[in-house]
């Protein structure tokens, strides 16, 4: 079982990572709940990333991503749930800022909720987990010349998404 | 001679991807282009405000401060979320799996495990906890004839309707205390479920906690058990008067 306990462990220091991507990815705190426990229980049942070699972040990112591909997309997105304001109890730094800041907060968060999958999670990848291109690559299963022009796009479209809420940004 | 930076270029450029001849390349490029030097820094202020929007939530076992005060709050701010919500939610399945003993390198939540206030996993024994457990109301201290010291902090209702309370309890200020979820049986009966130890360090002369890594298998243990939020005093009233059943 040392094996094992030892990707538990590792699952579990990855959860605020996974939990983050999830929300990034799903737009909402509720199904980035379902996507992380569906992670876990997918990794621990398959018992390891298998090869050696595989980083076990890379790994579990990507078991993530195909859950939400193939099972939770679909649904979710039917049911576009608007943010629910539960999102902001987690975020400890969130009561003490300015009311603007907030809202400028909220404003990313919807704007990202108005792109595409393939762009939200290259952007999720990248920008918020700090991927290397080769890794991201690796991970949605894309050349990496795919992730270099599909994040160029996806910035492009989170900007004109705000910039089309805000004429002042 | 003017050369047109695409959005992919300078994209790569801000992520650290382009190969170093590419990137000395733009770099000089950039110094005399102040409209490109602006079209990044608008892209990187994107990437911070993405940030911003989406931090890493705190992971719930480095919760810092006095375990008393910090616990009250949380119990306050508990919000039902299903049964399987959460973050410690999805912990408590990879410690599930496994055996709450593997839950982490610290954990303290191992069942039986002696604690400070020498409460241990399994059924309640002692009649005075079990009287104490039943008839106090939380946020009320009670001292036992063995000497312990027993309070409840809250109580919760658990998805499949079972009473449980958490309780801190100890002995003497040196050793620390036992922070434990206790859950209500048939018959007046009470099981301890999980059992979080906190050690006490010295300082200054005086005995205070140290924090208890079970803490959040505790937590863990409560969101896997699908716990709503504290039960009010009203509704603590009632439970006592039905014997939380």
């Amino acid at each position: 079982m040392t094996g094992d306990t030892h990707i538990a462990d590792q699952i579990t220091a990855l959860l605020p990572r996974l939990h983050r991507y999830g929300r990034a990815v799903t737009g909402n705190t509720s199904d980035a709940d379902d996507l992380v426990q569906a992670t876990c229980e997918k990794a621990l049942r398959s018992g390891g990333p298998g090869q050696v070699g595989v980083r076990t972040d890379l790994w579990l990112f990507r078991i993530m991503r195909n859950h939400w591909l193939d099972h939770v997309r679909s649904a979710a997105e039917r049911r576009r749930a608007p943010e629910d304001a539960l999102e902001e109890r987690g975020d400890g730094g969130l009561a003490a800022r300015q009311a603007e800041d907030r809202l400028m907060l909220e404003r990313v968060r919807d704007a990202m909720r108005t792109l595409k999958t393939e762009h939200r999670e290259v952007l999720a990848l990248v920008v918020l987990e700090g991927m290397s291109y080769r890794d991201a690559a690796d991970t949605l299963q894309v050349p990496q010349g795919t992730v270099m022009s599909r994040l160029a796009r996806a910035r492009t479209a989170l900007a004109s998404a705000l910039n089309g809420k805000d004429v002042q940004r | 001679m003017t050369v047109q930076i695409s959005d992919e270029t300078l994209s790569a450029y801000l992520d650290g991807a382009l190969d170093p001849e590419a990137r000395a390349r733009i770099s000089a490029h950039l110094m005399a282009h102040p409209e490109d030097r602006a079209r990044l820094d608008a892209m990187r202020d994107l990437d911070d405000q993405l940030r911003a929007a989406f931090p890493l939530e705190e992971p719930r076992a480095q919760t810092p401060g006095a375990p008393v005060i910090s616990l009250a709050e949380r119990r306050a701010a508990r919000v039902p979320r299903g049964a399987w919500g959460g973050l410690a939610a999805a912990a408590a399945v990879a410690a599930l799996a496994f055996g709450i003993s593997n839950f982490g390198p610290g954990s303290q939540a191992e069942v039986p495990h002696r604690g400070a206030g020498h409460l241990a996993a399994g059924p309640v024994t002692d009649p005075d906890l079990r009287t104490a457990l039943t008839g106090t109301l939380s946020g009320t201290e009670v001292v036992l004839s063995s000497g312990m010291r027993v309070e409840p902090v809250a109580s919760f209702q658990m998805a499949d309707g079972q009473l449980c309370r958490e309780v801190f309890a100890t002995a003497a200020a040196r050793d620390g205390f036992d922070h434990a979820l206790i859950c209500a049986k048939t018959g007046g009966a009470w099981d301890i479920v999980a059992v979080a130890v906190h050690d006490a360090v010295e300082v200054d002369d005086r005995f205070v906690p140290a924090s208890g890594a079970g803490d959040a298998a505790l937590e863990a243990m409560l969101d896997a058990m699908g716990a709503g939020l504290a039960l009010d005093p009203s509704a603590e009233a009632a439970a006592i008067e039905t014997g939380w059943q």
